[in-house]
């Protein structure tokens, strides 16, 4: 006896409260317009009161009509490789409403030389408009002004580079040029520095050896400029796909050779890698500025 | 030969002109029903009716094509409704007939689940509504106290 009323009360609660949900989401609101304009149409009928539940029944059949005349209209617009309602669409959806009550004409709806434009429902629509009384919704609504002004000033604000159609619109903006140019520099001469560094510059080295300050401002400095912390870096010499670890510093053949010959060219070999690796670097600034 | 191809093409001109003319009238006709949706105001505000679509997948700029679903959606609920008055009326006249007395009272045009379930299904729609107690106040009740 004792499981029964605990159990009762639970699905009553969750009763409730799938029923109070649907209250408070935004469809509320225009739930609410739908409704008085379906209760001014039965007015105008000739009814003079309602009971609440056949008026929101009828309101709900209202806003599927309407849903389902958009889906219908929009998936034959679709068919026709548009993406724009037209006439002809909105006819072929009324067509299929309204086929389950009948109208003249349904018959002759497959027929090649029909003209969708004469067809009895529109007329029909013709008529009604011409015969029934107007009657306006009770009080004009207002729109939402706000919301398309926001929406230009963010594109506004979104767009700032015209050249620049590749970046979505909802990253954010890019830094000022000035900034831009000023942190592109200065990375790239931390590049260099720490190129020579590591790789050419015995002396240089040596004092970064000695000093051990530089490495650690460099990536410092790295560090607060980018913001993110990049993994690897890749670049391309003649075709080839070289990582900086498998390719320079842990010595493939290649390295072998330079310590070996010592010549100009490969001299020249080097600077030609520094450059395409500080282009890779600045390329890489430039991405994460724009991500940033 | 030539006599009888010119012939012909006049022909075929006359009769294309003929349907293009029929045409022509469906498209003025249409085409001033469209303008007259312009001036004339729906009962189910534009608003409405742009954010079902919109909710929807329909995309149109055109005020007149919204104007003409915003028409025929109220075409739609006034057909409904005025099934559901004859079903209400009709309903109301045969209870009339036993009692006449209550002629008056019951005179209301109430839009009740019953007529409107009704009304609905001439239309395709099916309603299927708990019968509440709550609905009618004389549910409940006994006879007796209910013919008091």
């Amino acid at each position: 006896m004792k499981p029964k009323p605990k159990s009762i009360p639970e699905p009553s609660k969750e009763s409730q409260a799938t029923a109070s949900e649907p209250e408070a989401t935004p469809p509320e609101f225009s739930l609410a317009v739908a409704r008085i304009a379906v209760a001014q149409i039965c007015a105008s009928v000739g009814f003079k009161s309602t009971q609440l539940s056949a008026l929101e029944t009828l309101t709900g059949v209202t806003t599927k009509y309407l849903e389902a005349i958009a889906k219908s209209s929009a998936s034959f617009a679709a068919e026709s490789n548009r993406s724009q309602s037209n006439i002809f669409d909105v006819t072929n959806a009324l067509h299929d409403l309204r086929s389950p009550h009948g109208f003249p004409g349904a018959s002759n709806l497959h027929r090649s030389d029909h003209c969708l434009l004469n067809s009895s429902v529109l007329a029909e629509l013709s008529d009604f408009v011409h015969y029934t009384a107007e009657t306006p919704f009770a009080k004009p609504i207002p729109r939402r002004q706000f919301s398309e002004t926001d929406a230009g000033k963010e594109k506004e604000k979104k767009n700032p580079i015209p050249g620049a159609p590749h970046i979505p619109n909802w990253l954010p903006g890019l830094p000022e040029p000035a900034q831009c140019g000023a942190a592109l520099s200065s990375g790239r001469r931390n590049g260099e520095k720490s190129w020579e560094n590591s790789c050419c510059g015995s002396e240089i080295s040596g004092a970064l050896m000695g000093n051990g300050e530089l490495p650690g401002a460099a990536a410092a400095a790295a560090k607060s400029e980018l913001g993110t912390k990049r993994e690897r870096v890749r670049f391309k010499i003649g075709g080839r796909e070289l990582g900086v670890k498998s390719g320079v510093f842990k010595g493939g053949k290649r390295m072998v050779c330079w310590d070996s010959d010592s010549d100009s060219d490969s001299d020249e070999n080097i600077n030609g890698y520094k450059k395409d690796y500080n282009t890779s670097v600045v390329v890489e600034n430039e991405a994460n500025d724009h991500i940033r | 030969m030539n006599q009888n191809q010119n012939q012909n093409q006049n022909q075929n001109q006359n009769q294309s002109q003929q349907s293009s003319d029929g045409r022509h009238e469906d498209d003025t006709a249409l085409s001033e029903f469209l303008a007259s949706l312009m001036e004339y105001t729906p009962t189910i505000p534009d608003e409405l009716v742009e954010h079902y679509l919109g909710k929807s997948g329909f995309q149109c700029p055109d005020l007149r094509l919204i104007r003409l679903v915003a028409v025929a959606t109220q075409k739609f609920v006034a057909e409904v409704a005025t099934d559901a008055l004859q079903q209400c009326k009709a309903r109301q006249a045969s209870i009339v007939k036993d009692k006449r007395d209550k002629q008056q009272k019951d005179k209301r045009l109430i839009l009740t689940m019953e007529d409107l379930s009704k009304a609905l299904r001439e239309h395709g729609v099916n309603v299927k509504h708990q019968e509440y107690f709550a609905d009618n106040p004389s549910t409940g009740m006994d006879p007796a106290s209910r013919d008091e």
